[in-house]
């Protein structure tokens, strides 16, 4: 396939250099937008610590934990298939984005699950809420990021399988060559990031409380 | 491939390191090993490492306004003598009324 270039680039090296650039400067600014969320979660943290303490002991370690490998490997999983994509092996980057988005489809199986769970155990802010105690109210404040936390980067996930799935069709029909990989490594910063965004969750929501 | 694995390898390493730490009720363990887990998942799968120069500067924009973000902020609720999330953990009491 030839190679693409705008009129407004001096080569391919310098529009694909362009996009890539471009998909870190959103980046930049999606963390930002995440780290209102951090941010609220350190000011739990000092001034509701028994709150936060309450909250991250009732959270469900072992699906955060599951989840937590299950995006590791799908961030392994599609960086390989950016390697095939760069030796031109456009079947082997299609399987390798397909693997990717199935383990993106487990994870939000078990963020269901997880919220289903959490749902029965009264864990929703509200009128029901379950916990009780002197750190109740911290711990309504935690249910409260953790609901938010989750179901935006869950809203990520599901952009970022509709963005594999495109890739791995893509990928299928011999649309990328060695010398046109932008849009398969553009979508693999994207799918990393909500990886990175979920390791971080996942310590503050499951670990760091269980101290 | 033998690094990609490796790396993979290690960062499901740390993950059980976490794991564990929150079942013994080391959580803070965390603050250490999320940080290393994020550095190397963005040198390694997101190749930040080997970026063009402009990539690597947005990235690293974005680590500064972030700390720019939780340092301010966390300056602000410092000095603050009272903030409204207070009251979620100290009953409300109405001044009594004046004749």
């Amino acid at each position: 396939m030839a190679e693409p270039k705008g009129f407004q680039y001096a080569s391919p090296a310098h529009e694909a250099d362009t996009a890539i650039a471009g998909m870190w400067l959103f980046l930049a600014s999606e963390a930002l937008f995440f780290g209102g969320l951090f941010f609220v979660w350190l000011q739990l943290r000092i001034r509701h610590t028994g709150g936060v303490t309450l909250g991250a002991e009732h959270a469900n370690l072992l699906i955060g934990t599951l989840n937590t490998a299950i995006l590791l490997t799908s961030s392994l999983s599609y960086t390989l298939g950016v390697q095939r994509a760069r030796e031109g092996r456009g079947r082997a980057t299609a399987w390798a984005a397909l693997v990717t988005a199935g383990l993106g489809v487990a994870f939000l199986g078990l963020k269901l699950l997880e919220w289903g769970l959490d749902l029965r155990d009264g864990l929703f802010p509200g009128v029901h809420f379950a916990l009780t105690g002197q750190n109740a109210g911290g711990a309504h404040l935690f249910y409260d990021l953790y609901w938010v936390a989750t179901g935006l980067h869950g809203a990520h996930m599901l952009v970022g399988i509709g963005l594999v799935l495109l890739i791995a069709r893509r990928a299928w029909q011999g649309e990328f060559s060695p010398a046109y990989t932008t849009p398969v490594e553009v979508t693999g910063l994207y799918w990393s990031f909500v990886d990175v965004i979920w390791i971080i969750l996942y310590a503050l929501i499951y670990v760091v409380g269980r101290a | 491939m033998i690094r990609l694995g490796a790396t993979w390898l290690g960062l499901m390493l740390l993950l059980a390191v976490e794991f564990v730490a929150a079942l013994a009720h080391a959580g803070w363990i965390a603050y250490a090993t999320a940080p290393i887990m994020v550095l190397t998942l963005a040198c390694v799968f997101m190749h930040a490492a080997s970026a063009s120069a402009l990539s690597r500067i947005f990235a690293i924009t974005g680590i500064f306004w972030i700390t720019v973000l939780l340092g301010i902020g966390a300056v602000d609720y410092s000095v603050r003598k009272a903030t409204p999330a207070e009251a979620l953990t100290a009953p409300y009491t109405a001044a009594a009324p004046t004749e």
